[in-house]
């Protein structure tokens, strides 16, 4: 089918791919950046969504920041992107579920997706459609995007 | 092959550099969070301590004259079912909603808040906000709406 192979160009042509990684990778780092510097808020935050027991909270809270940190390094530098693309894409779809998860259980938590502020309360169902839109570029670099070796083989 | 071994190797020593650096900032950090144990009770949660109440209190007090019974779930979650005769506050909108059932709320001798179970910290949170714009006189129905429809009690919608 012609308007197939259209498609998939487009979705696997260089521009596309690169703006993709940018907007996630500056995304990521812009998120890691508070919760990085104020891991107590965060672990307090990860508390609140009452998902994990409360010895585990503060693993999470210490690590999560720094993978956001360093996948977005990887996106917006191009190394190891696709690995890096399904890191953020694995990571958005556990966001997405612990969102789902209270919002059906109609607890409103502070959401701790780009700062520790208590402040950051929005309704669950918005923050979960801002989420699926994150995962766009996300998916669009794993099932898309191509191997800087890969390209080196075709030169 | 769409994704490879070389893949799962690069996501993997993604994921232990975090691992690694998150446990070495926090090791030298002032005032380390402590590993595989809760965080203290201050941590996030309300400064102020609330009595707290059952639902056979509830029953007794929740309708009596002076008293008001506040639903700190999602104004959905309220709308789906909530203990007869309370009045939504969800936490999240606690800014938006509060200044027009103030002076309600300022009436009422007074005020227990609930919310969906005892997991959930949104009505000690919200006990904290309302005690914040001075009101006084809060209990916290720590066993909410799973305790509440658990045990049978009626259900409004």
């Amino acid at each position: 089918m012609p308007s197939k192979n259209k498609l998939r160009r487009i979705l696997s042509s260089a521009w596309l791919q690169t703006l993709c990684r940018l907007a996630l990778g500056a995304i990521f780092i812009y998120a890691s950046l508070d919760k990085i510097a104020h891991p107590r808020e965060f672990a307090a935050i990860i508390a609140n969504y009452a998902i994990l027991p409360d010895f585990l909270v503060t693993l999470p809270a210490l690590v999560l920041p720094w993978l956001e940190l360093f996948a977005g390094l990887c996106l917006v530098s191009g190394v190891w992107a696709r690995s890096a693309a399904l890191w953020l894409s694995l990571l958005l779809l556990l966001f997405i579920l612990a969102l789902g998860i209270n919002a059906l259980r109609g607890i409103s938590m502070s959401c701790g997706c780009f700062s520790t502020s208590a402040a950051d309360t929005e309704s669950a169902y918005v923050l979960i459609l801002r989420d699926l839109l994150i995962l766009i570029p996300g998916l669009i670099i794993v099932f898309f995007g191509r191997e800087r070796e890969d390209t080196n083989q075709v030169l | 092959m769409l994704l490879g071994k070389k893949h799962l190797w690069q996501m993997a020593a993604m994921a232990a550099a975090s691992l690694a650096l998150g446990l070495a900032v926090n090791f030298f950090s002032a005032a380390p969070l402590p590993l595989l144990r809760p965080l203290e009770r201050s941590q996030g949660a309300a400064p102020v301590v609330f009595g707290e109440v059952d639902a056979d209190f509830i029953e007794q007090m929740g309708g009596a004259p002076g008293s008001l019974l506040l639903d700190a779930r999602a104004a959905a979650a309220y709308r789906a079912g909530h203990i007869a005769g309370a009045l939504s506050l969800p936490l999240g909108e606690f800014a938006a909603r509060f200044p027009e059932l103030a002076p309600r709320l300022r009436r009422v001798k007074l005020l227990f808040v609930y919310c969906s179970g005892p997991s959930c910290n949104d009505a000690r949170d919200l006990a904290g906000r309302l005690w914040g714009q001075g009101l006084k006189s809060i209990l916290v129905y720590t066993g909410g709406m799973e305790d509440w429809t658990g045990r049978g009690h009626a259900v409004e919608k």
